[in-house]
């Protein structure tokens, strides 16, 4: 199983870095997003030592912990969703790893590369952006957001994963593909702390999974209390168990209505 | 006459396609309504008590956050054929339109018209008529929709240019991914642009001028040099992509098909 799961990460490493131009473009993609705000929030601080509790300084390194994030978070491709309706599915049914694992396998794989390149690439933003991007209050800050990091990957990729199962129920997937990905770049923090939000917003926000996703493994960055910080880990571990099991449910109810009938 | 007969079915093709899962086109349409909203959202919250940021008032920044959603939304409305070239190109089903007896830079590029995306165009009308406000002329709104279109063929040549790559290279989706990315900086207003990224965005790469253009005529404004500068880029792109589809045709074999 091991010797599996490490040729199929081997094959998917070089599978992506096949077409490199290919991929630093999409990189910088992601870089371009970041540019824009550090330019337009350097105006937006003038004249203001905060923005909703937030410094210049903090904002930037929340955006730049997004933008790293963004290369290590993973994005359930739409082949998950294609195998079960055109019924390639029926290959890594036979095979004895199981299929959400050989996907997360891949993704770890694609996560990895993109997670090499954007790091290279915000080691530039922090150039052509001096002192606008901060180290965190104490070691101890890095490695739990780095842990947290960890379990946001599984959390994203159980709940894409989520998603995509629809597909042993529906024909088209666009509808509801699309109402996950508002719901994860409005509630995750991806586009504004979810501190910005009015308290009642926030605190309901910060209940649900997708705050774990960007908003928890920045905030613990920049520092958050203790209670805050167990908090955060014990709700993101629940939501991982939870989202894990009914992605266990929904495969094997799923397994039951699949038909192959597209292979 | 054939080529309106042509464009009124794919139009009523486009129709029939968006409305074949009526659940999930609903579903797409409040997601992309949403996605706008939560834009506007963000500025919102960053604005909070401020009526001004950087010389750009709320007012003012709704405005060009509405004239970039008719935009981008207009172009990708009438134009996002232009997105299935490569894979045309890769699977030689290009063909196919260049058979047709039609043109085949209008067939690839208005052959998937979505209509669904005319949602977004009113959206970002409503939003830049609220910033706006009672304060513009009929002329003023006339301009905005003439400059809104400007800006919709300036992208849309921009991206069909891109797109041709294809023709040359294969894999260059992050090219495509990175030439959206770009053209979102539209959103900002100009005063964000300055020095390096104002000659970049406003002269070689017309990105800030897009959105920012209608939104200057609307405010009523002076827009004569923005005008003069978006009509120079309409033209000089729509003639760079005219040469290159020229070029990318000569080389395409169809070996692929």
């Amino acid at each position: 199983m091991l010797r599996y799961v490490a040729d199929v990460l081997k094959l998917q490493i070089r599978r992506s870095t096949l077409y490199r131009a290919n991929l630093y473009f999409s990189a910088i993609a992601e870089l371009i997003p970041l540019v824009g705000l550090l330019l337009y929030l350097g105006g937006a601080f003038r004249g203001v030592a905060s923005i909703n509790g937030y410094s210049d300084v903090e904002l930037t390194t929340y955006y730049f912990l997004g933008f790293l994030l963004s290369g290590w978070v993973p994005t359930v491709w739409y082949e998950v969703g294609l195998n079960i309706r055109t019924g390639d599915l029926n290959t890594y049914l036979l095979r004895p790893p199981h299929y959400l694992v050989h996907f997360a396998v891949r993704q770890l794989a694609v996560s990895l590369v993109y997670v090499v390149i954007v790091g290279s690439l915000g080691i530039l933003v922090c150039l052509a952006f001096p002192g606008r991007v901060t180290l965190p209050p104490n070691p101890g800050n890095l490695l739990l957001s780095l842990a947290a990091a960890l379990m946001a990957f599984q959390l994203a990729y159980q709940l894409g994963c989520l998603a995509h199962l629809s597909a042993f129920w529906l024909d088209d997937l666009k509808g509801i593909l699309s109402a996950t990905y508002l719901l994860q770049t409005l509630l995750s923090g991806q586009v504004f702390p979810i501190d910005f939000l009015p308290s009642t917003l926030a605190s309901v926000t910060k209940v649900l999974p997708f705050a774990y996703i960007y908003w928890f493994p920045a905030r613990v960055y920049l520092g958050t209390t203790a209670a805050q910080q167990l908090q955060g880990f014990a709700v993101m571990g629940l939501w991982i168990i939870v989202t894990g099991l009914a992605l266990r449910a929904l495969w094997s109810k799923g397994l039951r209505v699949y038909h192959a009938r597209g292979g | 006459m054939d080529r309106l007969r042509w464009l009124w079915s794919v139009v009523c093709c486009a129709v029939r396609v968006d409305l074949s899962f009526r659940g999930s086109w609903l579903l797409n349409v409040v997601s992309r309504l949403s996605q706008f909203a939560i834009s506007v959202l963000f500025f919102g919250l960053i604005y909070g008590e401020r009526t001004e940021i950087g010389g750009v008032s709320w007012h003012d920044m709704m405005v060009v956050l509405g004239a970039f959603q008719s935009v981008i939304a207009l172009s990708d409305m009438l134009t996002g054929g232009v997105r299935d070239i490569s894979s045309k190109v890769e699977d030689g089903s290009l063909d196919y339109d260049l058979l047709k007896p039609i043109g085949a830079r209008l067939v690839v590029s208005v052959g998937r018209v979505q209509i669904t995306r005319l949602f977004e165009v009113f959206t970002g009308i409503v939003v830049a008529a609220t910033g706006a406000r009672s304060l513009s002329s009929p002329v003023d709104w006339a301009a905005f929709g003439l400059l809104v279109c400007v800006g919709a063929w300036i992208k849309y040549c921009l991206s069909f240019m891109l797109h041709c790559s294809a023709f040359w290279f294969i894999e260059t989706y992050g090219l495509y991914g990175l030439f959206d990315q770009v053209f979102d900086l539209a959103r900002y207003p100009m005063a964000v642009f300055r020095g390096l990224t104002r000659i970049l965005f406003v002269y070689v790469l017309p990105v800030a001028i897009v959105a920012n253009t209608p939104a200057v005529a609307l405010l009523g404004r002076p827009f004569g040099d923005l005008l003069v500068l978006a009509l120079a880029h309409a033209t000089a792109w729509y003639a760079l992509g005219s040469f290159l589809w020229t070029k990318a045709i000569c080389r395409y074999t169809g070996a692929s098909a």
